[in-house]
This record gives structure tokens, sequence and C-alpha cells, in this order.
């Protein structure tokens, strides 16, 4: 479409407008970061005097940051690496091998997408203290494993769908056992849309904030979410600990969406288009 | 030759499935049926006695003698509200950068952000905002408006959570919208345009048309989100003030984890998920209906 200049420009200028707009909140939250306390309050829009990192080292001290980002790494990983796993076996073998358990699952998998988790939250914490995984980390992974399931096998099975079958019959001509072609052939293969799942799920479960809440409530398992909420509750109001806090548990993240930017939109999009 | 197939179709159920099902029972299913069960009693959650009361937790619901009703009222209020604000900047911001605008790219990821990071953290990050940020910019541009004490009352605090909502899920809607712009032919385009259609006619009566399904999805998204709102709300606004911005979920966890009724939350819980289920088969069903007028 051809646009003339000057709407163009209107269009440039607003949007930008929009963009100063949207990233302020961020924008002051870091700059704010570097400041002394008492200069936070009395002049929160202002530039810093000098950029010191005092505040950082704090906070740094205060929360614990290696040991919160250490563990929202080993339980995001772990949540899902497994979820992977497990939504690529579910997925494939309904989709090939069809039997009447296997639809009946694969139904079950997709209705519990319509669950909202504090509908299930409460009794899962007895499950939990049942199988004395209360508290635990690996309580908090086999609730993620559960709970993500149901879109991973979504967007796992609709892959499958897009495979030709002759490779696997290939394969099985050639002596492979089941096991073998799903895990050298299979796999492999879906290693695209398993990617776009692994991104969106890793960002789901590394900013989750209320299966940590119930069933992490031990501060040394603490997660990022859960400290930062926990910091909020003891220091109402010591903004300079809380926003390089806040700083430092965002950087990772955003590190991460600079990286894969495209690949995030695109996983987006593609759950948009499948949904 | 059958029969060992038979056998191998056992141990690949077994294997490839069974892992998945006992996790499942253990997280989704066994779960839910208990909540079924506790929903009947009066269970604290501490102690071994469970009573069967009957219906007397969904009586104490609908009765409003629960705070849930009031919780349900908030959060339709506010899902409206935000939904409505959500999905009009979002197809607005995706119009704006699917024209050939430098630094579309940057300006995009910059819109989607928000999206990438988790809503307690927003909340919190908006907090300071509403505290500190606001009021130094009232004072600044000497704006009365702007100096209130945002999240002390119940309006302020209802906008100030609206606000948050829609930093936070504009980006979703633009990328979806974005995908569906762009996927419009533009012979299309061409051919209205030739046939003398001007540019506002041709967003309204052919694009946005086409963008139906699209759109279906993101209301979808968007509707489904702000019901669930639980973390900015923790965050943000702790429900107040007097408990007049509690959503349903948040006052779900308080009922259970803060004020051990174990029961009656696990019967607010049903309640919760019947409504999320009636809302969102009513938006299937409805979006069934206008896709296949359409296409």
């Amino acid at each position: 479409m051809k646009k003339n200049p000057v709407s163009m420009l209107i269009t440039f200028m607003v949007v930008l407008a929009g963009v100063l707009i949207f990233v302020a909140p961020l924008w002051i939250m870091v700059m704010n970061s570097f400041k002394p306390l008492n200069e936070i309050i009395a002049f929160p829009l202002r530039f810093p005097d000098e950029w010191s990192f005092d505040n950082y080292a704090k906070a740094w001290e205060e929360v614990n940051i290696p040991n919160i980002m250490k563990n929202t790494a080993i339980v995001s990983f772990s949540a899902v690496c497994g979820v992977i796993i497990l939504a690529t076996m579910t997925a494939y073998w309904a989709e090939r091998y069809p039997t009447v358990y296997s639809r009946i699952f694969s139904s079950a998998i997709l209705l519990s997408m319509l669950i909202p988790f504090a509908t299930i939250m409460i009794p899962l914490v007895q499950v939990m203290k049942f199988l004395h995984l209360n508290n635990t980390i690996p309580g908090a992974v086999l609730a993620y494993w559960g709970i993500g399931l149901a879109f991973a096998f979504f967007m796992i099975r609709s892959g499958v769908k897009t495979l030709p079958y002759e490779l696997e019959e290939a394969a099985r001509i050639d002596g492979c056992g089941v096991i073998q072609v799903f895990v050298r052939i299979v796999f492999p293969l879906l290693s695209p849309v398993v990617f776009s799942v692994f991104v969106m799920d890793m960002f789901w479960v590394w900013n989750d904030f209320i299966i940590p809440l119930i069933l992490l409530n031990n501060q040394k398992l603490s997660t990022v979410q859960l400290a930062i909420n926990r910091l909020f509750g003891m220091y109402n109001s010591r903004w300079d600990i809380a926003l390089p806090a806040l700083t430092m548990s965002m950087l990772p993240i955003i590190v991460i969406f600079i990286l894969l930017q495209k690949k995030i939109v695109g996983g987006v999009m593609a759950g948009a288009v499948k949904g | 030759m059958k029969k060992k197939k038979k056998y191998n179709m056992l141990w690949g159920n077994l294997l490839f499935l069974g892992p998945s099902t006992l996790v499942f029972l253990a997280v989704v299913v066994i779960p839910f049926a208990i909540s079924i069960i506790y929903s009947f009693s009066n269970w604290n959650g501490i102690s071994n006695e469970i009573k069967f009361v009957g219906l007397n937790n969904f009586n104490n619901i609908f009765s409003g003698k629960a705070k849930f009703l009031d919780a349900f009222w908030f959060t339709l209020r506010i899902t409206a509200v935000s939904v409505l604000l959500i999905n009009l900047l979002g197809i607005l911001l995706a119009v704006a950068l699917t024209a050939r605008l430098p630094l579309r790219n940057p300006f995009r990821a910059a819109f989607y952000l928000p999206q990438t990071m988790g809503g307690l953290i927003l909340g919190f990050i908006w907090q300071f905002i509403f505290i500190a940020g606001f009021p130094a910019i009232g004072d600044k541009l000497n704006l009365g408006f702007f100096t209130q004490q945002w999240l002390g009352t119940e309006k302020t605090a209802f906008a100030a959570l609206v606000i948050v909502n829609v930093w936070q899920n504009a980006g979703y809607v633009m990328v979806i919208m974005i995908a569906a712009l762009s996927g419009i032919s533009s012979e299309l385009i061409e051919s209205a345009k030739v046939d003398g259609s001007r540019p506002l006619n041709t967003f309204l009566r052919i694009k946005l048309p086409l963008c139906v399904p699209y759109i279906t999805v993101s209301l979808f998204w968007t509707i489904s989100s702000a019901l669930k709102m639980f973390e900015t709300n923790v965050s943000l606004t702790k429900g107040g003030p007097y408990g007049s911005t509690t959503s349903m979920a948040l006052n779900i966890y308080n009922d259970a984890f803060a004020n051990n009724k174990y029961g009656l939350a696990t019967a607010e819980a049903l309640v919760f998920f019947v409504i999320i289920l009636a809302i969102t088969s009513v938006q299937l069903y409805m979006s069934k209906r206008k896709e296949s007028q359409i296409l």
C-alpha cells in the first residue's frame, strides 16, 4: 500500500509515544533501583545523581539471588523437560496407534484445559502430602507435569499429524523397534514444535507463582516469584531493596526474550491458529 | 502374528500412555474428584474429622453469606472492561504495526514485552508506579487527577487493575492480529481499492470480517485469563481496599489457605469451574456459528 509520508510520520510518532508509555514503568523501575531510598521517594522521575550499585549488593544478599535463581532454574527445567517427554509419548501413541483407551485419555487431557487451577489446588496439596512430596521440589515439578500436559499434548499432536508415516514404516522394516523409531526418528523430526513448546512452557513455569505458593512453602526452596512476594511482605516500602530485586529477577527473562523473540512470537501465533 | 501385535499394543500402551496417565490422575483427576467430596463438608484443613454438611456451603455461597458473590461480580466487571480495552488496543497496535514503519520489529517486541513477565512481578512494579510514579507525574504536570491515592479507593484500585491488565495483555492480541492481518491476500485488498473502496471502508468491510476467527481466539484467551485473575491481584491490591477488588481465584485461595475453610473453598472452586465452563462453552458455540456464517 502506498502511503503519503505525512500520515506515515504521524503514525510513527503516535506508535513511538505508545512504545515510550509502554516501556516507562520498566524504565522507572530500573532507574530508581540505582538511587538511595530518600531520593526514590522524593523524586521518582529524576535520573540518579550517580549510578550506584549499593542497592543491588543489598538486595543480592537479602533475597539470596543465586539460590532463588538456582531453584527456579531446576524447577523450570525439570518441569518443562518432563512435560515434553510425557506429552510427546502420549501424543505420538494416541495419533499413531489409536485405541479406545488412548481416545478417552486424550479427550480427558483436552477437557482438563477447561479446569482452572484454583479448582484443583486445594486437594492437590493433600495429594502431595499423601505422596510425601509436599514442600519438595519434585512435588512442584510433578504438579507442573500434570498441569502442563494439556497444552503440550495439543501442540505436539498437531506436529505428529504432519510427519510422514513412510519414514517410520521404513525404519520398522529395517528392524527398529517401536521405542527406537520414537527416539531416533519421531522425536528428532518433532524438534521444531518441541522447541516452541519448550520455550513457551519455560516462560510459563519461570513466571508461575501459584504452584510454588501452595507446594513449596520452604524458604530454602523459594523460587524467584515466591522470594519476591516474601520480600514485599517483609519490607513494605523499602523500595531501595525491592526495585533492584525486581530488576534482577526480570533480567534472565528479558535476555531470553530478546534472544528468542521470533521463536516466542511464532509459537504464540501457531497456538492461536490451532486454537 | 496377530497375537504378537496385541502383545505389543499392551506394552506400547503401558509404556507410552502409562506414565502420563499416572501423572494426570495424581495431579488433575484425583484432586478434582476430592474437590467434589470436600465441597459437601465443613473440613478446616487441619483436623482429621470431616463432617458432611450437605449443600450448606453452596447455600452460603448463593445466599451471599460467603464473600464469593462479591468476588464474582468484581471479576465479571473487571473482565468486561479489560477485555474490551485489551482487544481494542491490541487491534489498533496490530493495524499500526503492519504498516511499513521504520523500527517496526523492535516496536512490536516492546509491546509484547510485558507479556513475557509474570503477573506477580508486574503487579509489584506497578505498585511502585501507582504509589510513587503517578503522584510525581501529577506534581510535575500539575494534574491533580494523577496525585490521588490510586490503591486506596475502590474505584481507583479497580482502574489500576484494568491499567495493568491492558498493559500486560495488549501485546498478545497485537501478535495474534498481526498474524491475522498479514494472512489476508493482497490481491483482495488491491481489487477493493480498484473498486474505489477507501482504506477505512476496506478495513471495516473486508479485513475485519476476515479476522473474525483470530479475534475469536484472542477474545477466548483474554476472557478466560481475566476470569482467572490471581497474581496481579495478589501483588497490586491484595484484594483491597476492604475486599472490593478480590477476584474469584484470590477469594478461593484466601478461604482455603488463610481462613482454613477448605470445605467452603472447594465448593467455591467448583462454582468457579462451572462459571468458566459456561462462559467458555457459550463463547465456543457462538464463535463456531460466526465462523461458519462467514467462511
